[in-house]
């Protein structure tokens, strides 16, 4: 078996050391949300295009219908989470997938095509990256169509394959929870993408209290668990160094497609935070708004701030008609401010020690606020991946992760290509 | 109902700019105790008088710049203080408020203020002094005759003064202080860098609060001492040399205080080694060629200048491979 390592680099200690809010929601079990009256399913292949309705309006549909048709041979069909009545589509301006065409379906009937015993046989032999595609399957770490990922992998020699439930960010517990009640469904799903892919070894990693690392290491027979430790954002680092992390939501998905051929109707969110009186982890079906979420497990006072996604690289949204849609793992609501800048960059460099992409933060923020374009080029800023290390350190306050994003943006803008970067 | 929109990440860490400031006026304590013990309440009183001028003309040049007072950030506070510790105990009080005075209105605040200057707003007010009273600056009190100084400009005159180490390395000869006197502090020198092992008992506290970088002060350490030992001003080994060399004047303060102003220095580890060694160069350059007994703060001033080069120099000697291949694809 490959060597496989959580560690970071080699000379310098880079990243950052978190503060962790998983607790109350990592411990409670994962709760259903009530019915709904009302959930609206983006209309949008995992590939970006725009899907044609298969149903008409006033028509009903059963839960795992297909709902969203892609093109024939390509693109990624929606099924219907829930069953229940078409009453309309809307037109949404979505913070993960932009602006998108929604089946806006009544919760009005009971009922699905699927229940537990229609399990059948697995086959082995069978092509799971065509099935991952036709059930529309998401990786929640990525938002990537999982067939796609399966499809590139499967090119690559000596794949190691990774279900990540590490979940280094503060708050979200989704992914862990999801392994903990379904640890054998998990380790069999990612069996079935390791046979797909032939890869040449597979684990899980985790980052968990001795106590429930050890648990669950007795529930895992077949695959290696991994327990990731170091600062935020430990990197995976192997010998073979084709390492391919997919989610444990994921892996799920396809055991389930397989299992019972049942398509993804439901993620599993964290929804915590200060503004959270229950925190917990929900399940809801893919459609579902995040303020029907946020209400279930009731808003103490009103929140300042709702964040998609977790705490160190989610997007804060001014409106809570949102459809949840796989990708989106914590719902955080918070009542306090974030700091805002109270200083000018003092240079203290510790954005450069955060930094596990070796960049420079406060000098691509300098050229970008100094407005020299032309100069930002060689600096690197598409190399860096929004972990957010910079601006957690700065003791000025200041939102260095997003101006070296917005440098990252630019890119490519004309205004980068004036010069031929920046000579010594 | 419609949210509020923010910037990922939305925790931060609790340090704050401010901390960095208090971190170094708490390691001058023990220096500001250690002189007062040697010397009695006058020391106290010139450090008390650099800082409080630095405070006073910090908050004019906000009032005058109609900007909210940076007072509180402790920036002032330490160019105050930093200044009151490297004068000479006999200094007449105005001395360290002028280069205070100077620090402030001409080097820190017409750059922008806190986080904006390029040089070293401490390094820049000693120079100043150091160039227009010479006189003050290097005539220090015997410390062995454990008597307090005179309170009053006026009755300095009865002082017993003493040759401090730096000039005696700059006149040749044998040097008349032992290692442990030099350790213990024994000698005469500015008020707050001659005491030794406290010095580096307060680089110790800085690095453990990473307030201060190893990467800076232990190649100029390094090279102080190589050029010391091989370039011996003094008669009786090369390790009385590289002894001497390091604990007179302010070399090690400045190695801990001025060198790892977090404004000036560079912020990447290999541009930080450069500026220790470049530090530690021109640290020498200016003892053994300059005309004062100690030009650090010009040494630091030198070095401030090219803070920015070195990081970039560093940066892209490590990454040149990938802007290299960046480039490529473009």
């Amino acid at each position: 078996m490959q060597e496989v390592n959580y560690r970071l680099s080699k000379f310098t200690k880079k990243g950052v050391s978190l503060i962790t809010a998983k607790e109350p929601a990592a411990s409670r079990p994962i709760v259903d949300i009530a019915p709904l009256s009302q959930v609206t399913v983006p209309l949008l292949s995992a590939s970006g295009d725009s899907l044609r309705s298969a149903v008409k309006i006033n028509q009903t549909v059963l839960q795992g219908d297909l709902l969203g048709l892609a093109e024939p041979g390509a693109g990624y069909p929606v099924y219907a989470p829930v069953s229940g009545l078409l009453v309309g589509f809307r037109e949404i301006q979505h913070p993960l997938l932009g602006n998108v065409s929604c089946a806006v379906l009544n919760c009005t009937i009971a009922g699905s095509k699927y229940n537990k015993q229609d399990q059948r046989s697995v086959d082995k032999s069978a092509d799971y990256i065509k099935l991952a595609q036709t059930m529309g399957i998401i990786d929640e770490l990525d938002g990537m169509p999982l067939a796609k990922k399966l499809a590139q992998w499967k090119k690559i020699n000596s794949v190691c394959l990774v279900a990540d439930a590490s979940e280094q960010e503060p708050y979200s517990s989704s992914a862990w929870s999801v392994l903990n009640e379904s640890t054998a469904e998990v380790e069999k799903g990612l069996e079935l993408i390791s046979l797909a892919i032939q890869a040449s070894s597979r684990h899980i990693a985790v980052m968990q209290p001795k106590a429930n690392y050890k648990k669950l290491k007795s529930l895992i027979k077949n695959t290696d668990l991994l327990q990731v430790s170091g600062k935020y954002p430990a990197k995976l680092v192997s010998g073979a160094k084709n390492i391919c992390r997919v989610g444990v939501q994921a892996c799920l998905a396809l055991y389930h497609a397989v299992e019972y051929n049942r398509p993804p109707c439901n993620v599993v969110v964290t929804v915590t935070g200060d503004a959270v009186t229950n925190a917990q982890n929900v399940r809801v079906p893919i459609g579902t708004l995040v303020d029907d979420v946020l209400h279930f497990c009731r808003l103490s006072p009103r929140p300042e701030y709702v964040i998609i996604g977790d705490a160190m690289t989610g997007n804060t949204i001014n409106r809570t008609d949102i459809p949840i849609v796989p990708g989106i793992t914590c719902i955080i609501a918070l009542k306090a401010c974030p700091r805002s800048s109270v200083h000018p960059c003092i240079g203290c460099g510790r954005c450069v020690s955060a930094c596990h992409a070796g960049l420079l933060p406060y000098e691509i923020m300098r050229r970008l606020d100094n407005m020299q374009y032309e100069r930002l080029a060689s600096l690197l800023a598409e190399e860096c991946d929004g972990c957010g290390a910079c601006s957690y350190v700065c003791p000025s306050g200041l939102d260095v992760a997003a101006k070296v994003i917005e440098a990252k943006d630019a890119h490519g803008n004309i205004f980068l290509k004036w010069g031929n970067g920046d000579d010594i | 109902m419609t949210y509020k929109l923010a910037y990922a990440p939305y925790i931060r860490r609790t340090e704050r700019a401010a901390k960095l400031s208090a971190d170094v006026l708490i390691a001058l304590v023990p220096l500001c105790i250690f002189s007062a013990v040697y010397y009695g309440l006058r020391p106290v009183l010139l450090v008390l008088s650099g800082l409080l001028s630095a405070l006073i003309c910090e908050l004019f040049a906000c009032l005058l710049m109609k900007r909210v007072p940076t007072v509180g950030d402790g920036s002032a506070a330490v160019t105050g203080s930093i200044i009151g510790f490297l004068v000479s105990p006999l200094s007449p009080y105005w001395l360290p408020a002028v280069g205070a005075a100077f620090a402030i209105l001409i080097v820190k605040m017409p750059m922008g203020g806190s986080g904006r200057n390029l040089f070293n707003p401490a390094a820049a007010g000693l120079a100043a002094i150091t160039l227009l009273f010479p006189k003050y600056m290097f005539t220090y009190p015997d410390p062995g005759l454990g008597i307090p100084l005179p309170i009053s400009n006026e009755a300095l005159e009865t002082v017993v003064t003493q040759a401090s180490p730096a000039s005696l390395l700059m006149s040749g000869g044998k040097t008349l202080y032992t290692p442990a006197m030099l350790l213990l502090g024994d000698f005469p020198g500015p008020i707050g860098a001659t005491a030794v092992l406290i010095l580096v008992s307060c680089g110790v506290f800085l690095f453990a609060r990473r307030t201060i970088s190893s990467f800076i002060i232990l190649p100029y350490l390094l090279v102080c001492a190589v050029i010391a030992a091989v370039f011996p001003r003094v008669l009786g080994g090369q390790a009385d040399s590289i002894m001497v060399e390091l604990c007179a004047g302010y070399l090690l303060f400045a190695g801990i205080f001025l060198l790892n102003d977090p404004v000036t220095a560079p912020r990447h580890w290999l541009g930080r080694i450069i500026c220790g060694v470049i530090a530690g160069l021109f640290v020498m350059l200016m003892r053994y060629f300059g005309r004062f007994e100690e030009g650090t703060c010009f040494a630091v001033l030198l070095v401030n200048a090219f803070s920015s080069t070195f990081d970039r120099l560093g940066w892209y000697a490590l990454n040149y491979k990938r802007i290299r291949k960046r480039r490529r694809n473009r």
